[in-house]
């Protein structure tokens, strides 16, 4: 059965737009130029999709897991892992319902996950066996974008995406970006990532460059990269 | 027990948030972007239109079955149309209606 996707009622944002959209030969930052928005992956094309998407929906995300900070680490690292959907949301359901004095205590969690995933990954595990037992002595500040996610970045197991991730997740955060795969691949392709290496090395200017992008773009950087990680995606 | 934010699973980006769907399946109602008003005023409500894209990375345009062409396709699907495309689907569009310069097409799978 098809499925109808009816887009006329967008038809003034996108004349709009199209009228705050610079021509495809200027540059919206050195050395890169606006493009047309009628060809994938160019600046313009993402301004466009950005307010398309913007036109009709609130647009407001609610990324936060739980009001535990240690609850929402353990769902992140969870979530990282290729694990069929049915897995992730039976386990992580389990664990945001057991109750945090029980979460806590000896191998409740881990048990869980094996009883549910018997393969679940040995390094993963002891990180997260690690992040349980050392819990006490993180003295995570849950009030600062920047302090918290350089306080996770201590975590083993916790890397730049993924301290950014929660750090996103948790206070809600455009001052760090989630730089997955796909986000990564859309700004090397548009030129905005010419002369650096990778994530590993490179984060925190990858980072910056993203944000004044977006800041150019008048856009928000959560949500761009969320545009932007479903039409790379899809293009796979 | 902690209380829950948006209690889904996490996922790097948007919860629920993508998700292909079949190609045969796409159907979408949209304005030919960019419209020529001297190909426009050829076109009829209930012409049959071609679509196809200049390139794997679009655009995608909208032509008459001479050849020569309406206008373009700006959409939020513009990603999943290429997709499909770039795949060997094929499209046409059926004109629904046009009113001043604005052609309003329907955009499926032959």
């Amino acid at each position: 059965m098809k499925t109808k996707i009816d887009e006329s009622f967008l038809y003034d944002t996108i004349q709009e737009t199209l009228r705050r959209i610079p021509q495809p030969s200027e540059m919206v930052m050195k050395r890169i130029s606006w493009g047309s928005c009628e060809t994938l992956f160019t600046p313009a094309y993402w301004k466009l999709q950005y307010h398309l998407d913007h036109a009709e929906e609130d647009f407001s995300i609610n990324h936060r897991l739980s009001d535990c900070i240690y609850e929402e680490i353990v769902g992140c690292m969870l979530g990282l892992y290729e694990f069929q959907c049915e897995y992730r949301t039976e386990i992580f359901y389990r664990i945001t319902h057991m109750g945090s004095k029980n979460w806590f205590r000896g191998n409740t969690v881990l048990n869980l996950i094996l009883s549910i995933f018997p393969k679940f990954p040995t390094k993963r595990m002891q990180y997260i066996t690690e992040l349980i037992s050392d819990k006490d002595s993180l003295h995570l500040t849950i009030d600062d974008d920047l302090k918290l996610r350089s306080q996770l970045l201590q975590v083993n197991g916790i890397g730049w995406k993924n301290a950014s991730w929660i750090t996103r997740n948790f206070l809600d955060s455009e001052k760090v970006v989630v730089l997955d795969s796909n986000v990564i691949k859309a700004c090397f392709k548009m030129g905005l990532y010419e002369g650096l290496k990778n994530r590993s090395s490179d984060y925190l200017r990858m980072e910056e460059t993203f944000i004044e992008f977006c800041r150019i773009l008048d856009v928000i950087p959560s949500k761009m990269c969320s545009i932007m990680n479903d039409h790379v995606r899809t293009l796979k | 027990m902690s209380g829950g934010g948006g209690g889904s699973i996490p996922t790097i980006n948007r919860p629920g948030g993508g998700g292909a769907e079949d190609c045969g399946s796409l159907r979408i109602i949209t304005s030919v972007a960019s419209p020529d008003s001297d190909v426009l005023v050829d076109v009829s409500e209930g012409d049959i239109l071609n679509v196809r894209t200049l390139s794997n990375e679009g655009p995608v345009i909208i032509e008459t079955p001479d050849g020569r062409v309406v206008g373009s396709v700006l959409s939020r699907e513009m990603i999943r149309l290429i997709s499909c495309i770039n795949n060997g689907i094929e499209f046409n569009a059926v004109v629904n209606s046009i009113s001043d310069g604005r052609c309003v097409i329907e955009i499926s799978s032959e």
